[in-house]
């Protein structure tokens, strides 16, 4: 590795790695297993995942359609195709349609894949730029932290409910 | 002048400030409660996370000695200094000494301020390095810890958001 760049990549592969880890072999009931009626399902937490890094990366930063539209996925998935999970209440976590967590990992990599295209054609120059999310002006800088942030936060969740349902080790 | 640093370093501050946020006004009890046998609380989790950067930076990437040790934080909590919170049991989560959070967050502020630190004396030639990690005896690429750290330590700030959402509620 000999750019800061590939740090960041590095840390997206790692999380995306990871949470194929962490899903190994769950069940639907755990999947959509809630420790209270207002928290998050894991299976919503990977939707929303994906979601996030496709909106960001492709979506504000690439300029792009996301991978959600252009790929057809929410008919794919039969997920509501504007909903991205901000702001969804307990009730639309609960509600959200029974869906196979590999169809949302192949959504999961097709973003993915996009994404290391339009990461792979920013350069110095690109930093500093502004982009306007939610009524909200935001830098490149800001966005490529956040998105390794906002991700791996999600990630941890997964891994911490998994515990709480198998155990330590489990 | 900027460079791919600054994304790194505004994620380390993202996480870094989110913490607070998340445990603003969280009682003595909050900090220590585990929704299973098996799980951490917060406590457990932030002082963690504080370890986990004075780690990487000073020790494993720097090859010096820890704040932990060098500033004598682990007196200060009355903790030994090869505690550092990998591969505990259940058991000794349970059992971690109910010190003051207000003390583990002025220590992860040292060890955040350091790390900054760490990664604007690093160029990118360096990121090429291997550095040995003594206590997994294991080799790291400096280019991968600096995305391992963002990672791993916002996955921990999401298990306390969570695990506060679970006493809180929603918004709580």
């Amino acid at each position: 590795m000999s750019l800061f760049k590939d740090s960041i990549k590095s840390a997206m592969s790692e999380y995306l790695e990871d949470l194929k880890l962490k899903l190994d072999g769950l069940t639907e009931p755990e999947l959509r297993w809630q420790v209270g009626l207002e928290s998050n399902t894991i299976i919503w937490l990977v939707w929303h995942m994906a979601r996030v890094e496709d909106n960001w990366i492709n979506g504000v930063v690439g300029g792009n359609d996301t991978v959600w539209s252009s790929g057809g996925w929410s008919v794919k998935t039969g997920i509501d195709a504007e909903d991205n999970g901000y702001g969804d209440t307990p009730d639309d976590v609960r509600a959200l349609p029974a869906v196979a967590v590999a169809d949302l990992m192949d959504y999961f990599e097709a973003v993915r894949s996009s994404g290391l295209s339009v990461i792979d054609g920013l350069d110095d120059d690109d930093l500093g730029k502004e982009f306007v999310r939610r009524g909200r002006s935001v830098n490149l800088e800001w966005i490529l932290g956040h998105v390794v942030v906002e991700e791996s936060q999600h990630l941890g969740q997964i891994a911490y409910v998994r515990g709480m349902i198998r155990g330590l080790n489990g | 002048m900027a460079s791919f640093r600054d994304p790194i370093k505004s994620g380390l501050n993202e996480y870094h400030g989110k913490l607070k946020q998340t445990l603003d006004g969280l009682t003595a009890e909050e900090l220590l409660w585990q929704p299973s046998a098996e799980s951490n609380h917060i406590l457990w989790t932030v002082w963690h996370m504080a370890r986990v950067s004075d780690r990487w930076a000073n020790s494993t990437v720097l090859g010096n000695d820890e704040l932990w040790i060098r500033d004598g934080w682990a007196g200060r909590l009355g903790m030994p200094e090869e505690r550092y919170g990998r591969g505990e049991t259940p058991d000794q989560v349970r059992n971690f000494p109910s010190v003051d959070i207000d003390l583990i967050l002025d220590y992860f502020d040292a060890a955040h301020l350091s790390l900054l630190g760490m990664i604007d004396e690093l160029n990118e030639s360096d990121l090429d390095r291997d550095v040995y990690a003594s206590y997994r005896d294991e080799s790291f690429n400096i280019g991968w810890i600096l995305g391992h750290i963002l990672a791993e330590e916002s996955q921990h700030l999401g298990q306390v958001a969570y695990i506060r959402g679970m006493q809180r509620g929603f918004d709580g």
